[in-house]
């Protein structure tokens, strides 16, 4: 059987700091991903998605942007050639087109079984994003049979989407489609429950550049008041366009788009919709104004203001009275934009909690010698950007290597 | 200024350190927490009737409260002044239900409240259930709630109370999301 020890499943970003951070610790390993280097970023993302962070935003171990547009959002397939570009920079032992049908352990002994035959270890990261299979909510089965259904990461473009169309979902996936049918003409309803609501910039900087300087993207898994909750929150409302515009119901309702609460119920074709569309603005309205003003306090703590735009307040969310209930009779596609689930069929039950998530301290898991990487918040608030996995890649890896210490004593 | 609660500790008259320890029990075993809320009704007379509400079932047992409450309704033109309407125990039932959740939030953030004030208006078009009109919905068409948070912190703070408090309602959920209601006979 081959040997080696330490395995990394995915090559994705965090496959990748990863194999960049055991390499800082001299270790070898492997790194195991079921078809090509950044697989996700080339077919699972529609044609105009670009980064929701800044380009100078994609620091990982021993690698970063150095392009000509630090401002810039990279394009999907940009991504995707940033990692491969990547992987080839620090000579990453990738071995592609090996799929993972389970981890078995034993003791300090871990079996991966793979279609390319098993791979003994005794340290196994667990690195294959968060992005992966959709979350589609039960209500989907109960919608009515001439609709087209299909998660976010199966859109691709207007060109391709019959409408009318349902989006569900206001994150930034959801906003994204919903605004861009809605900008060629197709007509479209925009399912809204909790979400985040950024502007792209503030006071002329990037939002994320301000959550970067105020080290809010550095809050730490062991220091948040409830990192279950803050594991759950939704994506940010932002799009990344070269002209840096912002995407809040506001302006996709100013496009057309018809807004309405969260979808809660089907009976025959009518759609029912909260009503607590409101009390979700009012929660995100505050939370916007809580982080500007945090800005504010900064900049003035600082004494930016000469060099900055003044300070403003984006209008309030305008919902007049959302309906409750939408006939789809007349509709062609729902495109549910709900978020991913865990989805770990070849890892043991005992290392999932019970909605199927992988139980982890900061990326350790319960069985020793295993850990996970690149899901949300798994150390810090960007765990799972570009820019957020390589501090974590980085503070697991030593981890590791002293893992490796041990078990190397008791073979002894 | 931030105090941590010692177990016997209320804060805003909510025992904080019970209620993060019922939290953190159910979390460890959700069948624990599988609630049933129930209440008997009698008929008084015409538009009257009375309920009853003592047993319910919480926490893996039986339980009941401190004594059986009731409660009664009436019809304002067509009853003899038993009570409110039933649909007006449902708007004290949504300020109710936030205004607990206020000051439960405000107790686990450590925001000292010294008063809390809600007014509330359903409106709706009696069309409906007289059955004048078909297309008029019987229940409300619109439910304003107004709600006036006074403590010791910047009033953003206590506003995002309001909101946190609306997120985790009961009521505020059984108004604005629909529930399956099954009605039968008894006989």
């Amino acid at each position: 059987m081959q040997s080696t020890p330490a395995v990394i499943i995915g090559g994705g970003q965090a496959g990748l700091a990863m194999s960049a951070s055991l390499q800082n610790q001299s270790i070898d390993h492997v790194v195991l991903e079921r078809s090509e280097v950044a697989n996700s970023w080339l077919t699972e993302r529609w044609d105009s998605l670009r980064l929701l962070t800044p380009n100078w935003m994609t620091r990982l171990p021993g690698y970063s942007y150095k392009g000509a547009d630090p401002d810039g959002y990279m394009r999907s397939s940009e991504v995707a050639q940033f990692l491969t570009d990547y992987a080839a920079a620090i000579n990453a032992p990738i071995r592609t087109g090996v799929e993972v049908s389970s981890v078995t352990s034993n003791g300090n002994s871990h079996i991966v079984s793979t279609n390319q035959g098993p791979i003994r270890t005794h340290a196994v990261v667990v690195a294959t994003g968060a992005c992966s299979t959709p979350k589609i909510p039960a209500i989907a089965k109960d919608m009515p049979t001439h609709l087209r259904q299909m998660p976010a990461i199966a859109y691709r473009n207007p060109q391709s989407t019959e409408g009318p169309v349902l989006v569900v979902g206001a994150s930034a996936s959801g906003m994204q489609i919903a605004d861009e049918l809605s900008r060629v003409g197709i007509e479209v309803t925009l399912a809204v429950g909790e979400h985040t609501r950024l502007p792209r910039t503030y006071r002329g900087m990037d939002i994320h550049w301000w959550m970067d300087t105020l080290g809010l993207l550095d809050d730490r898994y062991d220091e948040v008041e409830d990192i279950a909750r803050a594991r759950r929150l939704p994506s940010l409302q932002l799009v990344g366009t070269p002209e840096k515009r912002s995407l809040d119901l506001n302006s996709v309702g100013e496009t057309g788009v018809q807004i309405v609460g969260r979808i809660v119920g089907m009976n025959g074709n009518t759609a029912q919709f909260s009503g607590g569309l409101a009390n979700h603005c009012a929660s995100a309205d505050l939370k916007l104004g809580r982080l500007l003003k945090s800005i504010d306090e900064h900049v003035s703590d600082h004494g930016l203001e000469a060099e900055l735009d003044a300070a403003s307040r984006p209008l309030p969310t305008n919902i007049d009275s959302a309906k409750t209930t939408v006939d789809l009779a007349s509709y062609k596609t729902v495109i549910w934009a709900t978020g991913f689930k865990p989805n770990f069929p070849w890892l043991n039950d005992d290392l999932l909690d019970n909605k199927g998530a992988i139980r982890h301290d900061g990326g350790v898991m319960t069985q020793p010698g295993m850990y996970v990487l690149g899901m949300p918040f798994t150390r810090r608030r960007k765990s799972s950007f570009l820019d957020g996995v390589g501090p974590d890649a980085l503070e697991l890896a030593p981890h590791l290597h002293k893992h490796l210490d041990t078990t190397a004593s008791v073979n002894h | 200024m931030t105090t941590t609660a010692a177990p016997t500790d209320e804060f805003n008259g909510v025992p904080v350190a019970k209620l993060r320890g019922t939290v953190a029990k159910l979390t460890e075993n959700p069948e624990l927490a599988k609630f049933e809320f129930s209440a008997k009704t009698s008929w008084i007379e015409g538009t009257a009737s009375e309920s009853t509400i003592y047993e319910w079932f919480g926490a893996g047992a039986d339980q009941v409260h401190a004594e059986a409450y009731t409660a009664k309704t009436d019809h304002p033109t067509l009853g003899h002044g038993h009570g409110p309407t039933p649909h007006e125990y449902v708007l004290h039932a949504l300020t109710s239900c936030i205004m607990a959740g206020v000051a439960t939030t405000a107790a686990n953030r450590e925001i000292e409240l010294t008063d809390i004030t809600a007014t509330v208006k359903g409106k709706m078009d009696v069309q409906g259930i007289l059955g004048i009109d078909p297309d008029v919905r019987n229940g409300f068409s619109q439910v304003d709630v107004v709600v006036d948070v006074k403590g010791n912190a910047p009033q953003s703070d206590l506003d995002a109370l309001i909101t946190a408090s609306a997120k985790r309602s009961a009521v505020f959920d059984l108004l604005t999301n629909p529930v399956s209601v099954d009605i039968s006979s008894a006989n």
